[in-house]
């Protein structure tokens, strides 16, 4: 950088000062693409709750039944605020969520949002509050929170497990694949993972979980469907069935293996032909040592930006994945919520995913600034 | 060196799976029985016992004053016996003096735990209580009295009094919205009672983790008996919540889960012969049971409001003539159901009568009603759009098709099953599918859907008749039970008349359950009694 280069004569600059130098340059900017965010998020519910309230469904019919007379259902509305205008609901459900928000101090305000702290003035308070996402219309009136808080690390762990697994096999697919470039093996792992890429993941799920977890299930052990948590009715214990992640986290990693591998295979092959790896290769080195060390290395760069791509995607994607198998994760909670027009349960988890897609952004934005000069983050 | 690392990274991966518990049945020898309900429960109080799943959980945990046995006749329960005044008015009920609530932390002592006629009071209170929100409150609304509606008289005996005489209301006290809670949990625990039940049932509750597992024991001190035995024989009993049917009807065949309830597309074929019989190949595992269910479901034509033809009972009459019903139940459906050709009082339900003639397959008869009509071959006639929800789709393209070769041009229009439910209720559909599902085992619970002062829901097709509605009135004054039952065929027959409705067929349960399950009873109320289940070789 320039600057160094004008002051020789001082000090060169020490860690600490280079890192507040760095934040200095980049606070603008993440905060302007967490003001970005933050819009995307006020879009993300006004569309949903636009969606749901034009949706030709009456979410308080839904809750009780066919029976139940027309006062009984004006009730329920009123409870759960459908009874006010659209523009009132959303401003309402926004206040609700934000961190900061205003509130009636009527007699259940205390118990509802739980508020860190609360200034009073008049009828109303300035609540300073962790978002209150309401409770499901369906669910026993639970908190979205709640339900939300058991379903992410579910789906976390499943997301990160087939991440783990797709990397594997698609970096070792890819790097065999390179060496034998135009083989046999090379074309079928190249349509093989043609062939991944467009198999939709509930195909693959269903069947996934019908050969291995049916047919198969004598030798492989597997369940044919499970929540990770699993119950004993005699000890009254919970316990955790790892196996039960494995089918799901397989189904989910086949379109990453098929990613995975191709960027892979090309990234090796461009490697492969450079001049440093003739170099070693004349050097005498182990062919072990080369492929890995020297050119694997250097091509994971394209292939660990794909991945934490993915990831996200994977992380509010795998919706299919887990009602085939009723692995009860977000996206298994986000599917019922729309078959029941669950409105608080589907914002919160929607919600939840643009706020994942939205950090993830600003994240692989800063990485690619600190990995690559020529990125700057002012632009 | 490398791929020994990866070789080796895989391998402890799946060593990481293969290493999990297996816990399922090695521990002891109490017997656990499973059954799978594909749609999760959503509340464990009564009051909120709507939806069949709610409802076969709460039976577990909970009694009535009264129960259903199998032949749907009214039997004693928590009420030892009952009295009904001359005019219908007042009930009166005596209470068992031998039951007690399932052991609890918010019972200091044993006499605690004993029922007594205020707990029934205060379970009922609830139901029409509006902070409780009860969605079935409709069943006192508007016929228990305003002031006093329960009272008890000492510990033993409870009265119900009524605003007017209303014949069924001992069926409705079969429901579990009045299955009876302790008083003492509901002041304890609040709302909280949905995920903390007391009561008087077979078994206890020993957790509940939503969507996920319902785990019940043995209730020790349950009342009930059979021939000097003491119920439940099961030790356990567990509820799995596989939401996709096809999967748990794999884990029956695997013998993860003991018993499933109903047949679905994805799996029917594998499992049942065209005649409806159980494959043989399954037949050493696998029972197959099928039995009445109180269940019409019919095709409603809006009345209020459609074409003009669809106005004219002649029409409504032909359509109904226009399809074989069998062959339709045959080739669709596995003949599970049976045709509904007495009308729309279910078979299997009293004041249904076989020989009350309804329709079959009749085209020449249709034919002849068109011509009538003025719509001969169909001419003339606007095209008929039928909405139904995707579960019906090819029994309703069935239809669609039979109705073409007489000339009605048929369309079909598919709606989400909620959406489907609010154009029927809001009126915007013209032709569309349904289902009247029993709420309490008495005709009236049928006919009601067609009285003329019942909003839609449930009169959805906005029937008017002045003869039905009278008949109604009547069939609900008497207090003679073989009159009533004539009323209630009277009614049925101007329904056959007049069309309203397209009668479909008369749903049956299917239930399959595997060989080492015993003393399960089908009953027409689609009702899972657990207490008499035993199985025979434990794991």
């Amino acid at each position: 950088m320039s600057s160094q280069q004008t002051s020789q004569w001082e000090a060169p600059e020490s860690v600490v000062q280079k890192l507040l130098r760095w934040l200095f340059e980049v606070t603008p900017f993440i905060l302007k693409r967490m003001l970005y965010g933050l819009v995307t998020l006020v879009l993300v519910v006004v569309i949903i709750t636009s969606i749901i309230y034009i949706a030709p469904v009456d979410p308080a019919r839904l809750t009780k039944g066919q029976r139940t007379d027309a006062a009984s259902i004006e009730l329920t509305r009123k409870k759960f605020g459908l009874d006010k205008p659209l523009p009132l609901q959303i401003l309402s459900y926004i206040n609700d969520v934000s961190p900061i928000s205003f509130h009636n101090t009527s007699s259940d305000f205390k118990e509802k949002y739980q508020p860190l702290l609360s200034i009073p003035f008049g009828g109303t308070a300035l609540a300073i509050k962790a978002p209150y996402l309401r409770d499901s219309y369906q669910r026993s009136g639970r908190r979205v929170i709640d339900i939300l808080k058991e379903a992410i690390p579910k789906t976390l762990l499943l997301a990160v497990t087939s991440i783990f697994i797709a990397s594997i096999i698609g970096i070792f697919l890819g790097v065999i694949a390179s060496l034998k470039q135009n083989s046999w093996f090379d074309n079928l792992a190249v349509s093989l993972s043609v062939f991944g890429y467009s198999l939709p993941s509930y195909v693959s799920a269903s069947i996934l979980a019908i050969v291995f977890g049916f047919y198969l299930a004598h030798i492989t052990g597997l369940n044919i469907q499970g929540d990770l948590y699993g119950y004993n009715d005699y000890t009254g214990e919970d316990y955790i069935v790892w196996k039960n992640l494995f089918l799901p986290a397989l189904a989910l990693g086949i379109r990453p293996v098929a990613i995975i591998t191709q960027l892979t295979r090309s990234a090796m092959l461009d490697i492969l032909s450079q001049d440093y790896i003739r170099t070693a290769r004349a050097k005498g080195l182990k062919k072990f040592t080369i492929v890995f060390k020297h050119a694997l290395r250097n091509a994971l760069n394209p292939i660990v930006t794909a991945i934490s791509g993915w990831f996200a995607a994977l992380l509010a994607g795998a919706f299919f994945v887990e009602a085939v198998f009723n692995f009860k994760g977000l996206g298994w909670e986000l599917i019922n919520a729309l078959m029941n027009y669950d409105r608080p349960l589907l914002l919160g988890a929607v919600l939840f995913a643009a706020v994942v897609f939205v950090l993830m952004n600003i994240i692989v934005d800063i990485l690619y600034a600190i990995i690559d000069p020529q990125v700057s983050v002012g632009k | 060196m490398r791929i020994q690392l990866f070789i080796g990274s895989l391998f402890s991966l799946f060593a990481l799976f293969s290493c999990s518990k297996s816990t399922e049945h090695d521990q002891t020898n109490e017997s656990i029985f499973t059954y799978n309900q594909p749609n999760p429960i959503t509340s464990l109080d009564p009051a909120f016992a709507r939806s069949q799943t709610n409802i076969w959980a709460t039976s577990h945990l909970y009694d009535g004053l009264v129960r259903l046995d199998d032949n749907l006749e009214v039997q004693a329960a928590l009420a030892q016996s009952w009295y009904i005044s001359e005019d219908g008015l007042q009930y009166r009920f005596l209470l068992r003096d031998d039951v007690l609530f399932q052991k609890n932390e918010v019972f200091k002592n044993d006499e605690e735990r004993r029922l007594k006629a205020q707990d029934v009071v205060a379970s009922w209170n609830r139901i029409i209580d509006q902070d409780i929100d009860s969605p079935g409150s409709w069943i006192f609304n508007n016929r228990v009295a305003d002031e006093n509606p329960f009272v008890a008289e000492g510990d033993s005996v409870l009265v119900l009094n009524l605003k007017q005489a209303f014949p069924p209301m001992l069926q409705i006290l079969t429901m579990p919205y009045c299955f009876v809670i302790s008083e003492k949990a509901f002041q304890t625990y609040g709302k909280e009672l949905m995920t903390k039940p007391v009561g008087t049932g077979a078994f206890a509750l020993q957790t509940w983790k939503e969507g996920q597992v319902l785990s019940l024991k043995k209730n020790p001190d349950y009342w009930r008996t059979e021939n000097g035995q003491q119920l439940p024989f099961l030790d356990r009993a567990r509820v799995e919540f596989i939401a996709d049917r096809k999967m748990a009807y794999l884990d029956l065949i695997k013998g993860n889960v003991d018993f499933i309830n109903g047949i679905d597309g994805s799996f029917v074929n594998e499992v049942l012969t065209k005649d409806g019989n159980l494959k043989e190949t399954l037949s050493s595992e696998l029972i197959f049971s099928k039995s009445p269910y109180l269940n019409t479901e019919y095709l409603g034509f809006n009345l209020e409001k459609n074409s003009k033809a669809l106005l004219d009972k002649r029409v409504r009459q032909a359509l109904n003539y226009g399809f074989d019903r069998a062959k339709m139940l045959r080739t669709l459906r596995n003949n599970v159901g049976r045709p509904a050709q007495s009308g729309f009082i279910p078979y299997g339900l009293p004041g249904y009568d076989e020989s009350q003639i309804g329709y079959s397959y009749n085209p020449d008869k249709a034919a002849e009603l068109l011509k009538q009509s003025g719509f001969p071959n169909g001419q003339g006639l606007e095209p008929i759009t039928i909405e139904t929800n995707k579960d019906y789709l090819d029994l309703v393209t069935y239809i669609a098709r039979q109705w073409e070769i007489l000339g009605v041009q048929t369309k079909i229009e598919v709606f989400d099953s909620a959406e489907l439910r609010e154009r029927m209720a809001g009126g915007k559909a013209k032709v569309f599918r349904a289902s009247w599902l029993a709420d309490y085992p008495d005709a009236e619970n049928y006919l009601t859907v067609f009285w003329g002062g019942n909003p839609a829901p449930p009169n959805y097709t906005r029937f008017q008749n002045q003869d039905f509605d009278d008949l109604y009135t009547q069939a609900l004054r008497t207090t003679d039970e073989k009159l009533r039952i004539k009323l209630y065929k009277e009614m049925n027959q101007i329904l056959i008349d007049e069309a309203p409705v397209i009668f479909l067929f008369y749903d049956e349960t299917a239930r399959f359950y595997r060989k080492r399950v015993s003393g399960l009873t089908p009953n027409a109320a689609n009702l899972l009694n657990l207490e008499t289940v035993r199985l025979n070789t434990p794991y």
